[in-house]
């Protein structure tokens, strides 16, 4: 899959801020409200502009241990929600 | 302005988030008290401030980004009359605060429009004390400043921020609400009244003297004024009688003083002294706790007055009037009396 070597940067127009254990995102003109929850929470906090999706993927394996084969899906699946959304671009794409 | 939120069951559960967690949702911040006015209703007592410097506002938002603040109000005082304004806009932009700004506009030209846009600062909100030069600028102890809030306004129509105007109805200004309405109308900008005034910060009521007496109220239209429907809405259901101050609202002075909110004027801690988490969360005030724990049982006289429907009091004006967080507000009862008379009045 292409997403998997795409590197996630987060829109820099979003309102973020954490609340207990989740993270709460606002656009910029306050219409749309999204509240992230328990994976997606992780997942969020490892786009730094750097990592892959697939890289992501597999430090959320790691901490959640799973499979990759289980996981892929569910966290491709919240990286295209996340851009449809308009939450993350993705601007750059790593060469293998 | 958000009209008709396309979410507004998320913001429902957003609100009762940062309810459960008493979270600071929304905040203002008197970033100064100085100002070129004197107007004869104010209810800060101007004393010289040791203002926060840009570094401690810097700070100060850092932490309430770590609280999980959305909202801030910059007000005053007048507060473009501070240098370095443009750098703490600059600031509260960077965190990404949904900003307000509360000004007379007498301060206000281009340049402050410029800033105003480059912050993306989407609100803007002005006093109206009068329908002309004559009462606004003689309520505000200012010669020229209708004209400069009406070069404001003017000026803001070329951007894209929603402009609002505000107006306390008092004895010398009330003889013109109906063209204060008009006025508003021809600019095409929003326009809300108020007949409440504000005790002084210590608790002085000098400055209610100036309100409306109850054979005057009666023979206004209920129409020109915002009366209790502030708290018809249902997500404000019974405020008057606890409200989000203390819980998810907050205050904070241009020393740093903290107060549950800008109008329940106890301090509850000082930001130069300890964090925002300490004073809000770790080691709350005994006050404060007591304001979180009050019940709507609590308010014995108001709970069953058959005037709730009508009654606009504000507890942190309640407060200011009696020292107690329970009590009834006399100005708040006062007015529910004359406006059930006045609708009585319209309706025969």
């Amino acid at each position: 899959m292409e997403i998997l070597k795409s590197i996630p940067e987060i829109n820099n127009q979003l309102t973020i801020r954490e609340i207990g254990e989740d993270i709460i995102i606002l656009s910029e003109d306050d219409l749309e409200i999204h509240n992230l929850e328990g994976t997606a929470v992780f997942l969020w906090k490892c786009i730094n502009g750097k990592s892959t999706v697939k890289q992501i993927l597999k430090k959320l394996c790691d901490e959640y241990e799973v499979s990759s084969e289980q996981a892929e899906s569910d966290v491709i699946e919240f990286f295209k929600e996340c851009k449809i959304k308009k939450l993350v671009s993705f601007l750059h794409e790593k060469k293998d | 302005m958000r009209e008709k939120s396309v979410n507004d069951n998320l913001h429902a559960q957003l609100n009762k988030k940062y309810r459960e967690q008493n979270r600071i949702h929304s905040v203002l911040y008197e970033v100064t008290h100085r100002c070129p006015c004197n107007c004869i209703h104010c209810f800060l007592l101007k004393e010289p401030k040791n203002e926060l410097n840009i570094d401690e506002i810097n700070q100060l938002f850092l932490q309430l980004v770590k609280e999980g603040t959305i909202e801030i109000a910059l007000s005053g005082g007048e507060p473009f009359i501070r240098k370095d304004f443009p750098q703490i806009l600059s600031s509260a932009a960077q965190h990404r605060f949904f900003i307000t700004i509360l000004t007379t506009g007498i301060l206000f030209g281009k340049p402050e429009a410029r800033l105003l846009e480059k912050n993306h600062i989407k609100k803007i909100e002005f006093s109206l004390l009068g329908a002309g030069p004559e009462t606004h600028d003689s309520i505000m102890n200012f010669k020229g400043a209708f004209n400069r809030l009406i070069g404001a306004i003017r000026i803001l129509k070329n951007y894209p921020v929603f402009i609002a105007l505000k107006a306390t109805v008092i004895n010398q200004n009330v003889h013109e609400l109906d063209a204060m309405w008009k006025l508003a109308e021809k600019l095409e900008i929003h326009f809300s009244t108020s007949l409440s005034i504000t005790p002084r910060e210590n608790g002085d009521k000098t400055p209610q003297k100036l309100g409306l007496a109850y054979d005057e109220i009666i023979k206004l239209n209920p129409d020109l004024l915002d009366f209790a429907p502030l708290y018809s809405n249902e997500s404000l259901k019974n405020a008057h009688l606890l409200c989000r101050a203390g819980c998810t609202v907050g205050g904070i002075s241009p020393e740093g003083d903290i107060f549950p909110c800008i109008l329940m004027r106890h301090k509850i801690g000082n930001i130069r002294k300890n964090t925002l988490e300490e004073i809000w969360h770790l080691h709350p005030d005994p006050f404060l706790k007591r304001l979180r724990n009050l019940e709507e049982k609590d308010h014995t006289r108001c709970i069953n007055c058959e005037l709730l429907s009508l009654c606009s009091r504000c507890p942190g004006i309640s407060y200011l009037e009696t020292g107690d967080l329970s009590l009834h507000s006399p100005i708040a009862c006062f007015h529910a009396k004359a406006m059930k008379k006045a609708i009585e009045m319209q309706n025969t």
